[in-house]
């Protein structure tokens, strides 16, 4: 008997029609309560299970970072100081900016439009460095939207249903926007390092990239505000031959444990 | 009622691998138990509608949780059933042994892979997603996963024999 007239045959045809079904009404948002159901069901067990892992992995985690921590807190004071230092000169800057705008009437420019939204997975098989959000469309998300978690930008929309989207972090490879270092003033084109990091590139070799810097949006996507905060600079990468500098990012957020993200609408 | 058994059971899974694996990543990779639970699911039961079945609801929890370009994983598990059969039929096995049992945890796990990549690649060709998982990034992730999915083959095993003890005994569904 030939293979299509099987018994086999039949029923994987049957569940390839099947599939092709879902994956069409997917595609047009028309299944969203299927949508919600696969992304809810495991959610009980999964967050019983991060209850006990979390605190296990974060405590040898931090057995194992002891010595680096010491290391790491004199390095940290010795950074608040100076930070302190700062915040006195940019409070005065403030006063005086406020004194300027009043006197020259601009209005103060706008705030940012966000959406809260709860993280209902993410990265879950470890291949697209993506997170689902439990909300959509319906609560104003776009495709093409920034996420931010503690002030950092940390990924973007990349497709919206009614009431849940998915964003992709700013580590994954196909990640890309722009961004610039606020010292030097410096713009380059922010892409994820395959779940690794960041890496800022395309800066102009002549460009100053001190370790520290703080890089942050640079507003040329019209869906991305200007200076969202992204991280600092890491390392130089490229050498001095290269025709465009290359410098690593590194994110204050911990990717591996964003649980609540807002959505700059 | 069996059915909704399965679908709890591999919701239970789900659950397991994003919450306990999720967190405890090797080298920056997960394992995915839903794979090893198809695998086994493919080489060892014996009605091909319950294996398609189980592996079109976990590839539906895989493609919902993963969060990149809809139905990879559903087809590549669905595929992969076909696949196991066929090798089933030409070594004439009922139930796999543990010796073979690597050999097509090998090539069930490559197979997957290579799908999900090509999978994404059409999508991103047809313009369906301007996001997939590349080529570089997959053989990136490709060892460290598949070491992990190794280590966690056991104990997958034992949950895989404890779901069917407990169908067997409550519902009265799995293996004859």
């Amino acid at each position: 008997m030939r293979f299509i007239y099987t018994k086999t045959f039949i029923l994987f045809f049957a569940f390839l029609v099947v599939l092709t079904g879902v994956v069409f009404l997917d595609s047009t948002n028309r299944i969203e309560p299927i949508r919600r159901f696969f992304l809810a069901a495991p959610k009980p067990v999964a967050a019983l299970a991060r209850s006990v892992t979390v605190p296990t992995r974060n405590f040898f985690v931090t057995l194992y970072n002891l010595r680096g921590m010491v290391k790491e807190n004199q390095q940290l004071t010795a950074k608040v100081s100076g930070l302190e230092q700062q915040l006195v000169e940019l409070e005065n800057q403030k006063k005086e900016n406020e004194a300027l705008r009043q006197e020259l009437g601009f209005v103060r420019s706008t705030k940012l439009d966000l959406a809260p939204c709860g993280v209902l997975s993410r990265n879950a098989f470890g291949l697209m460095d993506s997170v689902n959000l439990a909300c959509g469309s319906q609560q104003g998300v776009e495709e093409g939207d920034a996420i931010i978690s503690q002030g950092f930008l940390v990924g973007k929309v990349i497709r919206v249903s009614p009431t849940t989207s998915t964003a992709l972090l700013a580590k994954a490879a196909n990640f890309l926007t722009d961004a610039k270092i606020i010292n030097g003033g410096a713009e380059g084109v922010l892409k994820g390092s395959y779940g690794f990091g960041m890496a800022l590139e395309q800066l102009p070799q002549n460009a100053q990239a001190d370790k520290g810097w703080l890089v942050a949006t640079a507003g040329i996507d019209p869906k991305i505000p200007k200076n969202l905060p992204i991280g600092e600079i890491g390392e130089v990468t490229s050498s001095s031959n290269d025709l465009l500098k290359k410098a690593t990012v590194v994110s204050p957020v911990d990717f591996k444990n964003i649980d609540f993200v807002f959505v700059v609408k | 009622m069996k059915y909704l058994a399965y679908i709890l059971w591999l919701a239970v899974l789900t659950g397991l691998n994003f919450g306990v694996f999720g967190n405890l990543a090797f080298f920056s990779t997960v394992p995915n138990l839903l794979l090893l639970f198809v695998i086994f699911t493919g080489s060892l039961k014996a009605d091909l509608f319950e294996r398609l079945f189980v592996a079109l609801m976990a590839g539906l929890f895989a493609d919902y949780w993963n969060g990149g370009f809809f139905g990879g994983f559903t087809l590549a598990f669905i595929l992969l059933i076909l696949l196991l059969q066929a090798v089933r039929s030409a070594f004439s096995l009922r139930d796999m042994d543990w010796k073979y049992f690597f050999a097509v945890f090998f090539l069930a796990y490559v197979f997957v892979g290579l799908t999900l990549w090509a999978y994404n690649f059409v999508a991103l060709r047809s313009n369906w997603t301007e996001y997939y998982i590349s080529f570089l990034g997959f053989l990136r992730k490709w060892p460290g996963e598949m070491l992990y999915n190794l280590v966690l083959l056991y104990p997958t095993k034992r949950y895989y024999d404890f779901v069917q003890k407990i169908n067997r005994r409550y519902l009265e569904i799995g293996q004859p």
